[in-house]
């Protein structure tokens, strides 16, 4: 397993025109995963990663908590309701979402240098 | 969500076995003039009590030993996959009443997900708990087909054509 490359955050928010939903944000993401399915996310998920969806119900924090993903980002504008990101908060899970498609937003992070599962390019 | 509605009832036959049912039925209907699927797993497991059940609905709350945190996801994406196509979902449960999780989804959805192979899921309860009582009820217009895992096993190994009527298959499972 190659050791991920650390990517901060902060500077990534610019180019994705991401909103913080939560209070708590973190500095440095491990890498991403991107699928919409929860019992997909739940097989393949890394620690302290970034993971795109359009998916906005509550059973995405639970998914994020028990995987320990540090961001979840929702796309195409998407946003959850206030009790889902009461919960992240709780959970110390950051929530950002973007206007940009699933794909262009995957498209910045690449270009930022993030890669996915182990590193893997 | 699973991709497959089985993966679904594979976790909540789990949860029915984890909670030391000896039986457990799992009742499949695909009502296709009303356009519903009906998902309904049913065990006389030790259930749960009110706060629990509470906890589960409302926090993903899992009771799971050896848990870094305690959140369970088998009950809620069985939830989620009904609600998002058009369903309602329920648990009744009570401590020594066993459990029953009913979940029903409009079957022409074009979220929901395929049956699957049941085949597997079944197969799989019955290797977790072979003395369990695992059971599959399906039926989807006149067609219909009934397992039970226990049945015949109590029997003499042959037996004859007359006996393996609806009665004697009732019979032996007693
Ligand atoms: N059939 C049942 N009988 C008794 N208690 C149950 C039953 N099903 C669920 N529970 C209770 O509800 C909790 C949540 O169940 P759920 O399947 O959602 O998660 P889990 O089984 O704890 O974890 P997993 O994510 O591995 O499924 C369980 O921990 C258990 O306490
Ligand atoms: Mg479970």
């Amino acid at each position: 397993m190659k050791t991920p490359i650390l990517v901060q955050l902060q500077p990534l928010m610019a180019a994705l025109r991401a909103e913080q939903l939560t209070n708590n944000r973190p500095e440095t993401l491990t890498g991403c995963y991107i699928s919409d399915l929860l019992s997909d996310v739940l097989a393949h998920a890394e620690p302290g990663m970034i993971w795109l969806t359009i998916q906005t119900h509550r059973n995405v924090v639970s998914v994020a908590a028990t995987k320990d993903i540090a961001v979840v980002l929702f796309t195409c504008g998407r946003k959850p309701y206030a009790e889902v990101i009461a919960e992240a908060d709780e959970e110390g899970l950051a929530l950002l979402t973007t206007p940009l498609t699933t794909f262009e937003a995957a498209g910045k992070l690449w270009e930022a240098g993030l890669r996915g599962k182990n590193g893997h390019e | 969500m699973f991709d497959q509605l089985s993966l679904n009832i594979l976790d909540i036959g789990m949860n029915s076995l984890a909670a030391g049912a000896t039986v457990v039925r799992i009742t499949v209907i695909e009502d296709v003039p009303h356009d519903q699927l009906l998902i309904r797993i049913r065990d006389n497991g030790r259930g749960m009590d009110e706060k629990t059940l509470r906890d589960v609905l409302a926090k993903n709350a899992s009771t799971k030993a050896g848990r870094k945190k305690p959140i369970g996801l088998g009950l809620a994406l069985l939830r989620q996959t009904s609600e998002m196509c058009d369903g309602a979902f329920r648990i009744q449960s009570a401590p020594g009443k066993g459990t029953g999780v009913t979940a029903s989804m409009r079957l022409s959805h074009v979220d929901r997900p395929p049956l699957g192979d049941l085949n597997a899921t079944i197969f799989a309860l019955c290797a977790v708990n072979q003395d369990a009582d695992v059971q599959l009820h399906y039926r989807s217009g006149d067609q219909k087909f009934h397992f039970s895992s226990q049945e015949g096993k109590h029997n003499e190994p042959r037996r004859t054509q007359e006996t393996q009527g609806k009665g004697a298959a009732a019979g032996c499972a007693a």
